[in-house]
């Protein structure tokens, strides 16, 4: 069965592959796989793109920051394009960039020859350091960075300024009013540098190989912090489940799943589950009676699925599309999960998402959406039908139906669906729950500006 | 100039010497009237730093004395002085953080410095905020894709610019202009986009569910509000022609989203708890909409948009609350109304 699976194109595949195959071969496999759509789903797209950039990391040959930074912009942009509504492809790049930067960072807060004069350059949030990134300015009030970040910032205000210990995070609203001039005299210590440094006067051999084994090990960090999301999200179950609830979800998903098992484990509750059909409806019956295990995520760590709810005891109605608006005045919240988040808390789900949370508002339940933050993405939903993705045509029309197609002017089968932030109540993420109100900010704090656009 | 009415501190004597000799009042209304594209807090910050170089403290507490006093003064002559404040506010917030941030033996000398720089450098904030408006246009351009339908109400410098970059940038749109009361500065904005070959349809504000019923949905894939703002509150709710929380609120109801533009400098830390009159009274406007009579005589009975700044294109205002806004597009990128409160704090820290 293991060495079946490696014989299919797809993320055991990929990664059976890359430790023997040159970089740029690993490049194009992965690139053609994101397009034929062999690796799908946040998780399986996210994995691949993380070992890849490891890859691509550990075999550079550019030994400065800057130049590694273009490196990895290049990749990610191809990668990128391959997949274009795999939010969570562009979400590890930026993550990964953000690690490179600041281990810059880490790097001149700790040589004495720190600031060179070079340009800083021009960022989305304006052009003066008076418009401070956010999350480092904020960065030491918070020291219990809590995202899997290298906790190796030394405190950096401190050693350079007289002054006093925590800089204020200066408000991107004083851009217009900051003169070039005053760059120095505003309190000069270490801006942000974005990567475009000029190489350091005084070389520095040695610090450069453990430069790039630092950022692997922030990579490597990164995908543990995958691996993991989900049973961190599952720690915060008992909060949300209390015992004799009806708890409402849709479709079948890993993060879902091993939440609501969280809680079977010690509280007793109704759960009712509509199949998502047609693209989910198998891998939830397959879910709910625990027979096999759902097409898509042989790759991935299955333990939590050779034990189904009803296991525990919980009672599990299995229910069509169709009764979703009759039967939510039953439940007492609805928990789903999202494929990704976007920059204003708006989130890309499961096809029938949409109508789900109509149906939740309507009767007045509470929509709890479980997300990862790998999937938190920074990207603007400018359009939402961008996010829509359409799927195999078949489920809905099979191609033995050869007069239906034919009658049809175009059949399509959109596999996810774009809702607003306002019908979400709440998100769960591996910090815990944040507001929706509040997700903007989660989201910025996990990327550097300069990053937003790849 | 009157006593300055201020807190219990103590008056510096050289307050009283400086007051007669600057008016900024007059400052203010020369500067609003002799630059069509500046906006009142950027006419209100030119106008306090223009105060500031007529003195000659050298001291920060007497300059932060000094730039209330004259503020407070200015606020007052103002029968909207909401969007100026956001300016003064910003100035005197500015000078206050970064005298913080130097060590503080260095502070005397560093602030005759700043002083001398802002002063310098009121120019460049002018420059600053057309930078602003084109920043603004282009985060604002992915929102129009080709076969968009846009809607704008009234006049609006920030909007006109981002019709103009899409225009320029080759997109296709067309636009539907709902003309507010002030319709005179709208018949420029028609001439232009015109000339561009952007195709424009006029409607009066009362025939707006109307005409968005009437859209034909086979042309235009995406229709969306486009607003500006004169000030955006610490809720995220936005200042802006009388008409404009009207506007919003049908888009909501056609689930249409509506988005508002406003350069960073226009937020201002005040705090609404209802949208009226009263609010906008307790906020310093002079506005007074619903107005009860017992008798006829003589007095017009429609609405009177406020004489005093007719020129201007100002007049009454109205709030549109958060929740009808889709987003607030800034020169720094594409925020959520709760975004607005962090950057006010940020000010504050």
């Amino acid at each position: 069965m293991a060495a079946d699976l490696l014989l299919v194109p797809g993320l055991a595949s990929f990664r059976a592959s890359l430790p023997s195959w040159p970089v740029e071969k690993s490049i194009e496999h992965l690139i053609s796989l994101f397009r034929r759509r062999q690796i799908r789903g946040p998780k399986p797209c996210a994995l691949a793109t993380a070992w890849l950039l490891r890859k691509v990391v550990s075999t550079t040959r550019a030994t400065e920051p800057g130049k590694l930074i273009l490196r990895v912009q290049d990749v990610g942009k191809k990668l990128v394009e391959a997949a274009p509504r795999e939010l969570t492809v562009g979400n590890i790049v930026r993550r990964v960039l953000g690690a490179i930067r600041e281990e810059e960072e880490n790097r001149e807060a700790d040589t004495p020859l720190g600031s060179e004069p070079n340009s800083i350059p021009p960022t989305p949030a304006g052009e003066l350091p008076t418009s401070f990134l956010p999350a480092s300015a904020i960065a030491p009030a918070r020291d219990d960075s809590p995202l899997g970040r290298p906790q190796n910032r030394p405190a950096l205000l401190s050693q350079q300024t007289g002054g006093p210990e925590r800089r204020p995070a200066v408000t991107s609203m004083f851009s217009i009013m900051a003169h070039p001039t005053m760059r120095g005299s505003a309190g000069g210590s270490s801006p942000i540098r974005s990567g475009s440094s000029t190489p350091s006067t005084v070389p520095q051999p040695p610090q450069n190989t453990d430069f790039r084994a630092e950022v692997l090990e922030a990579i490597t960090e990164i995908v543990d912090e995958l691996d993991q999301a989900d049973e961190q999200v599952a720690g915060y179950a008992l909060d949300h489940i209390s015992s004799q609830e009806t708890i409402f979800t849709y479709s079948t998903s890993p993060v879902v799943q091993r939440f609501l098992l969280k809680a079977a484990s010690k509280r007793k509750f109704t759960l009712i589950q509509a199949e998502s059909y047609p693209n989910s409806h198998k891998a939830t019956h397959a879910t709910v009676i625990g027979s096999k295990i759902p097409e898509g995520y042989e790759d991935l760590d299955t333990e939590s699925f050779s034990k189904p709810l009803i296991a525990y005891g919980i009672t599990v109605l299995l229910i069509p599309d169709s009764s979703i608006f009759a039967l939510m005045s039953r439940a007492n919240k609805v928990i789903i999960s999202a494929t990704g988040v976007l920059s204003n808390g708006s989130i890309v789900a499961a096809a029938g998402t949409k109508p789900l949370v109509t149906a939740a508002r309507f009767h007045r339940v509470p929509v709890i959406v479980l997300a990862e933050t790998y999937k938190l993405s920074p990207v603007v939903p400018y359009d939402p039908f961008d996010f829509v993705d359409y799927g195999d045509v078949q489920k809905v029309v099979p191609y033995q139906d050869r007069e239906m197609q034919l009658g049809l002017q175009s059949v399509q089968n959109p596999v996810t669906d774009f809702v607003e932030s306002e019908y979400v109540d709440m998100f769960v993420t591996n910090l815990g729950g944040v507001a929706t109100g509040y997700m903007y900010r989660t989201i910025r704090d996990q990327y550097h500006d300069e990053d937003l656009e790849l | 100039m009157a006593a300055s009415s201020r807190t219990g501190l103590a008056t510096p004597p050289i307050e009283e010497n400086n007051a007669p000799s600057f008016d900024i009042v007059a400052h203010y209304t020369r500067f609003i009237s002799s630059d069509p594209s500046i906006t009142p807090a950027i006419a209100a910050i030119e106008s306090l730093i223009a105060s500031l170089s007529a003195s000659s403290l050298t001291t920060i507490s007497e300059t932060l004395a000094l730039l209330k006093t004259q503020s407070n003064t200015l606020l007052a002559s103002q029968s909207n002085p909401i969007p100026l404040s956001a300016g003064t506010e910003l100035l005197q917030r500015y000078i206050i953080t970064v005298v913080q941030q130097q060590p503080t033996q260095l502070s005397g000398h560093d602030f005759s410095q700043l002083r001398r720089q802002l002063i310098a450098n009121s120019k460049l904030f002018v420059s600053r905020t057309k930078s602003a408006r084109s920043k603004i246009a282009k985060h604002a351009l992915p929102f129009i894709r080709d076969q968009s339908t846009i809607f704008v109400y009234g006049s609006s410098r920030v909007i006109d610019a981002v019709l103009d970059h899409a225009a320029e940038s080759r997109r296709y749109f067309n636009v539907v202009f709902i003309s507010s009361l002030t319709s005179d500065p709208i018949h420029q904005s028609l001439k232009r986009l015109l000339s561009l070959g952007i195709p424009v349809a006029t409607i009066p504000l009362p025939a707006l569910s109307h005409a968005i019923d009437s859209l034909d949905r086979n042309n235009t894939s995406n229709v969306l509000f486009l607003l500006g703002a004169e000030a955006v509150l610490e809720n995220g709710a936005a200042v802006s022609n009388i008409g404009s929380r009207l506007v919003a609120s049908v888009a909501k109801t056609s689930a249409i989203p509506c988005y508002f533009a406003a350069e960073s400098y226009k937020f201002t830390r005040q705090f609404p708890t209802s949208f009226g009159d009263a609010d906008l009274q307790a906020m310093g406007a002079k506005q007074q909409v619903l107005k009860f009579r017992n008798d006829l005589d003589g007095e017009k009975m429609e609405l009177q948009v406020d004489a005093e700044n007719q020129g201007r294109g100002d007049g009454m205002v109205d709030i549109t609350p958060p929740s009808l806004i889709g987003g607030l597009i800034t020169e720094n990128g594409v925020m959520t109304a709760e975004g607005v409160a962090e950057e006010l704090i940020k000010l504050w820290f």
